[in-house]
């Protein structure tokens, strides 16, 4: 029995892993736990600029947002420190979903959230927990002043941590994951901030357009300048590579054959009609607009304009995508004779 | 190892009705994969094995997740499970899968091509008692990871459903007395075939990270392990040796700087869609050319003689009635994808196509507004700039906005009213 388990363990040595192109999945406990000691994040509010999230991991935690429907979900991420980057090796669900508040009611899983990690550890996955993600179904990937909050007192006691939140909604309608990692401001640097030049603005919106329905539009301007985002890219090992372009055999039909203009409908119908509530908003105040050119209305129909272009392009994405199928399978039996006629 | 024998825990009975159709999610393939790369780069011991999670409805069964676990040996010197943690890290999963309710279905570890090995068993016999009656072993095969057949699309693994045989009714049993242990009834695994699902947002979560760039380097400017100064160096050589890959990221760079974020994503979108039809088009011509390699049937040609003519050096390959028959039952079914009531269909993919163009223009409108307003604004601008230059007595009509009052000109203006009339009123 000895040499047949030498056997078995034989097959782990085939070459499948490169050690310099898979190097991120290597784990040092001793160089994490330096880097944990000597804290290089403590003075510098911008320390960290870069997410790295495995490919595993990244697929979790889309499919966990999606599986929650308008509900928001979450989990926490697992990983490591790597210079001014936090590398994401794994993540997990916790047990617990909701509206923005009830996301917040971290008691109910703490207890769940102890647990696994030590299950994980004792399994051999030894990293620390190094952030945690949520859904923004619909609505975009920015921190509410819940969330602003909560990662606020993470930071205070679980540094380095970092929040990560995901919108299952727009990744269907777009086609691609919808994904923004953020970290908070101590309160001391915003106040600073603030007293310093205006121009800087928050963190996010400077560097991409982001809508925000109307009804979180306040919410996002009031904390906007309390967080900044993280550059956000994902990382796949050699074996990943390898099943990854196998899989595209499989499932390439399903590139084909999806419908996102009908899959998304509701989420299309959504976004037009809050685009047409926010062109009312807008309408009325530049009626009742009496005092100049107001400088926070400067850029606001401009603003509309690109929503609705990015609702465009996402409408006809879809539409493409159906042409093609007509066009391929010439699902319209009609249309010939129709083309014959003309 | 790799026997060229009969491998004696393959069940020799032919597969029935009553075998499972699985359907393997995307996620439980990665789950492995990062499972064997993890443990090899921590240099973590013994075999790689892990629990595989999904629904059961009768003879459908799907695999959604997977999580590995932790494994010890027991007193006899085989490889078990730690069956305390295995089964509280079951209802960890158990407890965030609510919806549907996932259970354990299965297991994965690693093994040859050639079948489940005797070592294998005690997890499996484990499984079988405490969770799961009729557990389906994912076996992965390393070996395979990197040939051609993985790199044309056959996955490598297997799966394998277990059955409990009639010794006395397999022609094996005089090889299993041999192995000893068995008595009357042993276990025996059966292959099942199994097709790849993916959920809508789990087919993008794949593709966007199967076609993002990212390999799995050490971050740069990570401390090296060691903690020399070599690393500069060996980045430059890696990059140098890193022929294709860093090629078309520098590629991608230059692209980057003439598409818009937009156009890339449109260009992805219909990139992702050719490949997918240039896919068909070859699976068809494969079909095509296998049927017209075929010997002539005597179906077409009625002088030919009523059997089933043997492989010939014209006609290398064997007639294979599944293949036929398969094709046959596709060529049937194109009919049926011409919807029914073709008026209709084309009226609403009609309208479909009108509502996108409408959103289109609305689209349009809106920016058009948008420049409009900022035309009037600019132009009462400089309207307003003329008027004062000429109150002044300058009496400049193109370049009143130049004029050198023109920035305090400008700046008052900004301060006062009236600009409203320009403004987007008269369009909304
Ligand atoms: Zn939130």
């Amino acid at each position: 029995m000895e040499t047949a388990m030498k056997t078995w363990e034989l097959e782990n040595s085939v070459a499948l892993v490169d050690p310099t192109k898979d190097a991120l999945y290597s784990y040092s406990a001793s160089a994490q736990k330096s880097i944990n000691e000597a804290q290089p994040w403590r003075g510098d509010p911008h320390y960290f600029t870069n997410v790295r999230i495995s490919a595993v991991a990244l697929l979790k935690m889309v499919m966990h947002a999606r599986s929650g429907g308008s509900l928001e979900v979450m989990g926490l991420m697992l990983g490591k420190i790597e210079a001014n980057t936090f590398v994401v090796t794994d993540s997990f669900r916790l047990p617990v979903e909701g509206t923005e508040t009830r996301v917040n009611a971290q008691d109910e899983a703490n207890e769940y959230m102890v647990e696994f990690l030590q299950r994980a550890r004792d399994g051999g996955q030894m990293e620390n927990a190094v952030g945690w993600y949520h859904s923004h179904p619909g609505y975009g990937c920015w921190l509410s002043g819940i969330d602003v909050s909560t990662q606020k007192t993470q930071q205070m006691y679980q540094d380095p941590f970092v929040a990560v939140v995901i919108d299952p909604d727009r990744t269907v309608s777009a086609g691609k994951v919808e994904i923004g990692a953020f970290r908070t401001f101590t309160e001391e640097y915003v106040k600073e901030k603030e007293k310093g030049v205006k121009t800087t603005g928050g963190g996010v919106g400077e560097d991409g357009f982001q809508t925000i329905p109307l009804g979180k539009i306040e919410d996002f301007g009031a904390h906007a300048n309390h967080y900044y985002a993280l550059e956000v890219s994902h990382y796949k090992s050699s074996l990943d590579t390898k099943i990854l372009e196998a899989l595209w055999n499989k499932y390439w039909v399903g590139t084909l054959s999806a419908s996102p203009l009908f899959s998304n409908r509701e989420y299309g119908t959504k976004q037009i009609s809050d685009l047409a509530r926010k062109m009312k908003q807008e309408e009325r105040s530049l009626k009742g607009y009496k005092g100049g050119f107001g400088a926070e209305n400067k850029g606001q129909l401009q603003k509309l304009g690109a929503a609705s272009g990015k609702i465009y392009r996402e409408e006809e994405m879809g539409l493409l995508a159906a042409k093609v199928k007509e066009k391929v399978f010439s699902l319209n039996g009609g249309e010939q004779e129709v083309e014959m006629k003309t | 190892m790799a026997t060229t024998s009969v491998n004696p825990l393959i069940s020799t009975a032919r597969a029935s009705d009553t075998s499972p159709a699985v359907q393997l999610h995307p996620l439980v393939l990665l789950t492995i994969s990062d499972s064997i790369t993890r443990h090899t780069l921590r240099q973590q011991k013994g075999p790689v094995a892990g629990a595989i999670l999904g629904q059961q409805n009768g003879q459908e069964i799907t695999m959604e997740v997977a999580f590995q676990a932790k494994l010890k040996g027991n007193d006899e010197g085989e490889i078990v499970l730690d069956d305390e943690w295995f089964s509280k890290r079951l209802d960890d999963f158990k407890d965030v899968h609510k919806q549907p309710q996932l259970d354990i279905v299965g297991w994965f570890t690693l093994g040859p091509a050639t079948g489940p090995q005797p070592e294998h068993l005690p997890i499996h016999t484990r499984i079988s008692e405490l969770y799961n009656d009729t557990p389906i072993l994912c076996l992965f095969h390393p070996s395979d990871a990197f040939s051609e057949s993985t790199a044309a699309g056959k996955l490598p693994l297997t799966l394998y459903e277990s059955v409990y045989e009639n010794a006395t009714g397999s022609p094996n049993d005089k090889a299993m007395d041999i192995d000893g242990a068995m008595q009357t009834k042993a276990l025996k695994f059966k292959e099942l075939v199994y097709t790849v699902e993916t959920g809508e947002a789990e087919m993008i979560g794949v593709d966007f990270v199967a076609r993002g760039g990212g390999n799995a380097t050490a971050v740069e400017g990570a401390p090296p392990p060691k903690g020399d100064s070599k690393a500069p160096e060996e980045e430059k050589s890696k990059k140098g040796k890193g022929k294709g890959k860093e090629k078309v990221k520098e590629e991608a760079i230059d692209e980057s700087t003439v598409l818009t974020a937009e156009d890339e994503e449109l260009l992805s979108t219909l990139t992702a869609k050719a490949n997918a039809i240039r896919m068909l088009s070859r699976r068809i011509s494969l079909l095509r050319a296998y049927l017209t390699s075929l010997p002539p049937s005597y179906l077409s040609d009625p002088s030919l003689p009523f059997t089933t003519p043997a492989p010939s050096a014209d006609h290398p390959l064997p007639l294979n009635h599944t293949i036929l028959r398969s094709i046959s039952a596709m060529l049937s079914r194109i009919n049926i994808l011409a919807p029914p009531d073709s008026e209709a269909f084309t009226l609403e993919s009609q309208q479909e196509s009108s509502d996108v163009q409408l959103v289109a223009l609305l689209s349009s409108i809106t920016n058009s507004v948008s420049a409009a307003k900022d035309l009037g604004r600019k132009s009462y601008i400089v309207e307003h700039a003329k008027h004062q230059g000429r109150k002044g007595g300058m009496g400049m009509i193109m370049g009143g906005y130049d004029a050198p009052g023109g920035n305090a000109n400008y700046l008052d203006i900004m301060g006062g009213g009236g600009g409203r009339q320009f403004g987007a009123e008269r369009w909304g």
